[in-house]
């Protein structure tokens, strides 16, 4: 892989990839350490995969295994999974909502879905993988993949609506905590 | 298909429109056409997912992401080739050499510890490294200054890289801390030994296999400086460029 090829898969992936180590770090410094991380990984192993095309999802399912691998047990899972089936069918915010909601708001919201749910959700959001890829990536069953979108989308309606309802509009993580790059 | 399998799948059915060639959509996508009350339901779960969205892409990577990532990988990622399962096999070898005593005994250098480059060159090769982490920037950012020159001290408190939990291997009961680092966007590895009452020796440099190394000690670390980039790579490193 030429620099040039490497500084374009980059430019096509940090991003997505940010955001979706941002949803499950849920703090930005950690978010750009798996980020980097899984561009490292890429450097010392991942550049050999013959098929480029693979590269998206080769990165994503790095990222995710990486944070597998380094978040610490005594991690804080805070879960709405519990949500009762009928809370959900009673809140329906549109999109109207979400156009008016911070992005941190909705980070927030994304939060509080149990990972299970969050993962795939956070991959569809994001629309750089395919639900087939997402399954690949996940290692579970495409017919999994879609319970637990179709599962998750209610919980983040749920999420969104609860905050509403609570008048809570802070921010993810305030831009002040963000880690500064060298 | 009923209409509860059609919001099965279309839950998974991306807001971009991605999805539309997928064949398991596509009837799925049929069938709302033609059922108007699936068809408003696809349409109002496609609203919310597209603000969703468009919502999600408006979390911005912090400034400064983009070149540390580009700065932190793109020459090793030229250089996999040593990765390969003939390099891995022939480094397998090379290890077995180095417990038997010979590989210490071609490498020994001055008062760097017999044996402590053969445990650098093999960590080289097996070792899970961390790469480049917010908690050991205070020890990797000053290492990948091109004015910092090793033979003339370390630009950091070596004495403070336990506390900083820097990754470490065990050598004969004792720790060496291993850093990765960037100096010109080229991948180096510094093992770092405490060594109470040592003196100052080298740097001796020594290429085998592919992989280079510089030894050398001060009044109170053995340092063994890796890399699969040459003598000369090495020799900037040490002495400043």
């Amino acid at each position: 892989m030429t620099d040039d090829e490497y500084t374009l898969l980059v430019d096509e992936h940090y991003a997505s990839l940010y955001r979706f180590a941002l949803s499950l770090a849920r703090n930005a410094s950690d978010a750009c350490d798996l980020t980097q991380q899984t561009f490292y990984i890429w450097a010392t192993r991942g550049s050999a995969l013959r098929d480029g095309a693979k590269a998206k999802s080769w990165l994503f399912t790095t990222l995710y295994r990486e944070y597998l691998r380094t978040r610490r047990r005594d991690e804080r899972h805070s879960s709405i999974e519990e949500t009762p089936e009928d809370a959900e069918a009673l809140v329906e915010p549109g999109p109207d909502l979400v156009a008016r909601i911070d992005a941190g708001v909705l980070m927030d919201a994304l939060s509080r879905i149990e990972e299970a749910f969050r993962v795939p959700l956070v991959l569809f959001y994001l629309e750089a993988l395919s639900y087939r890829e997402i399954a690949e990536a996940l290692g579970v069953p495409v017919g999994t993949v879609m319970s637990r979108l179709s599962r998750a989308k209610g919980l983040l309606r749920a999420a969104l609506a609860a905050l509403k309802g609570a008048g809570e509009v802070l921010p993810f993580e305030s831009e002040e905590g963000r880690k500064s790059m060298p | 298909m009923n209409n509860q399998e059609a919001k099965f799948r279309l839950s998974a059915y991306r807001p971009s429109g991605d999805d539309a060639s997928d064949p398991a959509m596509n009837e799925a996508l049929e069938q709302a056409r033609r059922d108007p009350a699936l068809g408003a339901w696809l349409e109002r779960e496609r609203g919310f997912d597209a603000a969703v969205a468009a919502k999600l892409s408006g979390v911005t990577p912090p400034p400064g992401l983009r070149a540390a990532i580009l700065s932190g990988s793109r020459v090793s990622a030229r250089r996999q080739w040593w990765r390969s399962p003939a390099w891995m096999a022939l480094a397998a070898c090379l290890a077995v050499v180095a417990g038997g005593g010979l590989f210490a005994l071609r490498l020994r250098s001055g008062g760097v510890p017999d044996g402590l480059v053969a445990l650098a060159l093999q960590d080289m090769v097996h070792g899970h490294h961390e790469g480049l982490t917010a908690a050991l920037e205070p020890f990797q950012k000053p290492l990948a200054s091109p004015s910092a020159a090793l033979d003339r001290g370390m630009p950091f408190d070596s004495s403070k890289l336990g506390a900083a939990d820097c990754r470490s291997l065990s050598f004969h009961g004792h720790k060496v801390f291993e850093l990765c680092f960037l100096r010109g966007g080229l991948v180096f590895h510094l093992y770092v030994m405490p060594l109470e009452g040592s003196r100052a020796s080298g740097p001796v440099y020594s290429t085998a296999d592919g992989l280079s190394t510089a030894a050398w000690t001060d009044a109170s670390h053995a340092y063994v400086l890796a890399t699969k980039l040459g003598i000369s790579a090495l020799e900037k490193v040490i002495q400043g460029s």
